[in-house]
């Protein structure tokens, strides 16, 4: 089958439902059996200003947003200023017929419709107006009306009869207009095809499906954008998944709690953003320093300081690699696609639970609150790893919580437990957990910590090239970068560069194998979503690589892949 | 099998404080509470924050643990809340409870989980050597206030009944006994159970010490007040000058 898609944006104020619109269409294209990449540029307001949101439809998996549009919706004047200069030659903007044109961008096609008299003429309100607009991208598309009305009754009938009814009505019209004014202009078809990926998520959502999976019990956390559709999702599902969920006072707070709660034998996480991270780093040195497992969930927003709310970037992978004084095992994973962010998170509390420490998984705002279609997760090929607890092992001799283990790992018994009443603290301790200053067992008892992080590096995954392996250019990523260097690989090889990705999911520890792979590349281009390229120097740190070549953003925009593309090429030649 | 109080205590540790100092009273009652209400010291976890009285824990041979400086309250919740059939009881410092941790002291009123809070107040930070605590009083001469302390103290109880506490009450280290028995009320209560102790710091806060209060603490289940009434609970805080009040100052049942 030959690859095809389309890219759609929708362009409007705050509250004027460019949000509902979107996943109407990505609903839509999911409905059809295709695939889709959703991700939005939000103002941090509640009402008012321009927004937009980008729905990439493909058929096959799509694992990022592209620069260039096919359609545009517009359902405000800054759209048709703005966004449709995104428009590929031959791009089409459905528009309200009666706001003013400015300069008209030329090569493109206007599609002037009378959302808002349409929408009177059923006796709707001005709000149904993008019902109307989808009307006329379902006829654009050539999609099936009968997948679009499913769609459009599915999303609003929690609000009664009545309105699926008015929708159903406004989607109609602009449908039945567009055939009957924009009958020559259908670049596009939405075929019926036979894709199976019917769950749409976020990367947030599937984080927050990947703790439910991983059987995490209580879950405390205050409100930072980005981060703060986990807590909507699991407070919404916390009867169906029995986790005790807390919107508490403040992020000290919520990562306390946590640990409290890890502390007794739950598994337990908080999430936040760069700014709550801040804060609780004291306490991410607390479970380093008492062992107690405890996941993190840090979803990256610019900074410093408030930064950018809405808005991407991948600042803080320093900052949560560094959090907390002192030395202390402190594991720290970057999910590059909304896959991962299930499949990491879900790991994240085997790690903490086989390690007794703190993981951190780093999300952004690109790859949290971007959305696509996947596969139900399938649970039979998940398991979970409580590590040593000492109730399942045979007792050897007096109990001891910090046991001074070969591997670094002393079975811990949890409270409630009859035999294994013992101190932890945040203080230094001796195997007791007593407090204890005497040199030689400080110097151990760091060691035997430290200890753990040997042990976890050791049983990681390799790292391995994606792409081909013998290809000229390598482009190194963590995190979100890694779909749009994804999708910037077809680019390339199409203008016949091959080049394959370095993405590290494990930042600590990295993987043993990094050392080899990176020795072996010919040309390694850093491709990062920060100033001062992190990871770049993270892993001249730890493999001495250097890297010349970098991509750096910190604009608080993702890379689009066609960025990535160009400056590849620049640098290639 | 029954429990002796020194199954509550670890052995061949001392503690670690001045003699003198009001947090012994604390350690004994505490040890004679769980003792008397056959609490198994298993299902116990004592969660200190950092401060001297907050390292009662490592005295106690139960499931202890030392969390941070004004994050005790969190931790302790956390705990709890992951498994109700814990007994946990805090015990932290009012530099720790009423000035880090002031805002864990508020909202886990509001929450009202079902812990024990026990705060020792002594007026001043001792365990980094004699600060003003905000319970200090007004031109109270310190190494962080030499020319004496500009504001007036906290108010700890008031606040705690004007948040909705329903289990308020103040104990007295001079009075062992006393103690011992609010701490079992405030265990057995179904709901956050607050006793704030005081205690004097005989090292830092000469000017508070047993014979400051031994003249002033009145109990107050010897007089006629009516514990389950908030504004007569909201007085009795407010009387912190010639009288003292100790005992249960409100409660209110589920």
């Amino acid at each position: 089958m030959i690859k095809i898609g389309f890219n759609i944006l929708i362009g409007g104020k705050a509250g004027e439902g460019v949000d509902v619109t979107a996943q109407m269409l990505a609903g839509l294209a999911v409905e059809s059996g295709w695939n889709f990449f959703l991700n939005s540029e939000l103002h941090n307001v509640i009402k008012g200003y321009h927004n937009f949101y980008q729905v990439n439809v493909g058929s096959e998996m799509v694992l990022g947003h592209s620069s260039k549009l096919d359609l545009v919706i517009a359902l405000d004047q800054e759209t048709l200023f703005e966004d449709i200069k995104r428009l590929k030659p031959g791009g089409l903007v459905i528009h309200e017929a009666a706001d003013q044109l400015m300069t008209p961008v030329s090569g493109i096609i206007y599609l002037p419709t009378p959302l808002k008299e349409l929408v009177k003429s059923k006796g709707g309100g001005e709000v149904l107006k993008n019902v109307v607009a989808i009307g006329v991208a379902v006829n654009l598309l050539q999609a099936d009306l009968f997948l679009a009305q499913k769609v459009v009754a599915a999303r609003f009938k929690r609000k009664g009869e009545d309105v699926v009814k008015i929708n159903l009505e406004a989607l109609q019209a602009g449908y039945e207009y567009a055939e009957k004014m924009f009958f020559n202009c259908r670049p596009f078809k939405l075929y019926s095809a036979t894709g199976d990926q019917k769950l749409m998520v976020s990367g947030n959502t599937m984080a927050a499906l990947g703790a439910i999976k991983a059987g995490c019990k209580f879950f405390s956390a205050y409100p930072m954008t980005p981060s703060t559709s986990v807590l909507h999702y699991l407070a919404e599902h916390a009867s169906e998944s029995g986790m005790s969920v807390h919107h508490v006072e403040d992020e000290l707070a919520a990562i306390n709690m946590a640990i409290g709660a890890g502390y007794a034998g739950a598994r337990a996480m908080t999430a936040t953003s760069g700014g709550g991270y801040a804060l609780m780093t004291e306490a991410v040195g607390f479970a380093g320093m008492a062992e107690i497992p405890v996941v993190i969930l840090e979803v990256q927003r610019p900074g410093p300081s408030t930064g950018l709310p809405t808005r991407t970037g991948q600042g803080d992978l320093r900052q949560v690699l560094h959090a907390g004084q002192g030395d202390f095992p402190h594991i720290v994973l970057a999910p590059g696609t909304i896959q991962e962010a299930f499949d990491l998170t879900f790991e994240a509390f085997n790690l903490a639970d086989q390690y007794q420490c703190p993981v951190t998984v780093l999300l952004d705002k690109y790859l949290g609150e971007s959305w696509m279609n996947l596969k139900e997760p399938d649970d039979r090929t998940l398991s979970i790893r409580r590590g040593k607890l000492a109730a399942d092992l045979p007792a050897v001799g007096e109990y001891k919580r910090y046991k001074l283990e070969a591997d670094g790992i002393s079975p811990r018994y949890l409270p409630g437990q009859a035999d294994g009443r013992h101190i932890q603290a945040s203080y230094e301790h001796g195997e007791d957990g007593f407090f204890m200053e005497r040199p030689e067992e400080v110097s151990a008892m760091n060691e035997k910590r430290m200890r753990k992080i040997a042990t976890c590096q050791s049983q990681l995954p390799s790292v391995h090239l994606d792409g081909s392996p013998d290809a000229g250019v390598t482009l190194i990523c963590w995190g979100s970068t890694y779909g749009p260097a994804h999708e910037a690989l077809k680019i390339l090889e199409q203008e016949g560069i091959r080049a394959n990705i370095l993405q590290i999911k494990y930042l600590n520890p990295m993987p043993l194998n990094l050392q080899q792979v990176v020795s072996g590349l010919k040309h390694p281009i850093l491709v990062e979503g920060n100033f001062s390229g992190q990871l770049g120097g993270l892993l001249r740190e730890k493999t001495g690589l250097e890297i010349k070549d970098k991509i750096l953003d910190f604009s608080g925009r993702p890379f689009a892949p066609e960025e990535i593309s160009e400056q590849v090429k620049s640098m290639v030649k | 099998m029954s429990w002796l109080p020194n199954d509550y205590f670890r052995d061949q540790r001392k503690p670690n404080w001045c003699p003198g100092c009001g947090n012994y009273a604390t350690l004994v009652a505490l040890r004679q509470a769980l003792c008397d209400l056959q609490i198994d010291p298993a299902s116990v976890v004592i969660v200190g924050g950092i401060g001297c009285g907050a390292n009662l824990p490592y005295w106690m041979d139960t499931y202890s643990l030392i969390a941070l400086h004004g994050r005790a309250i969190p931790t302790a919740m956390g705990v709890k809340l992951a498994n109700p059939k814990l007994h946990v009881i805090v015990v932290a410092g009012d530099g720790d409870t009423y000035g880090i941790g002031l805002g864990h002291f508020i909202h886990a009123i509001r929450n009202d989980v079902n812990i024990t809070l026990l705060v020792g107040n002594n007026g001043v930070y001792g365990l980094t050597k004699g600060q003003a605590s905000p319970t200090a009083k007004k031109g109270q001469m310190t190494p962080s206030t030499p020319r004496g302390l500009l504001y007036d103290p906290l108010n700890p109880l008031a606040l705690a009944i004007t948040t909705g506490c329903r289990f308020v009450a103040r104990g007295y280290a001079g009075d062992a006994d006393q103690l011992a028995d609010l701490m079992k009320q405030a265990i057995n209560f179904d709901g956050l159970a607050y006793i704030d102790i005081l205690q004097p710091c005989v090292k830092y806060n000469k000017n508070f010490g047993y014979p400051y209060y031994q003249d002033r603490v009145v109990d107050l289940q010897k007089t006629a007040h009516p514990v389950q009434n908030r504004m007569m609970a909201l007085d009795a805080a407010l009387r912190v000058e010639e009288k003292i009040p100790t005992g249960i100052l409100f409660l209110e049942p589920k």
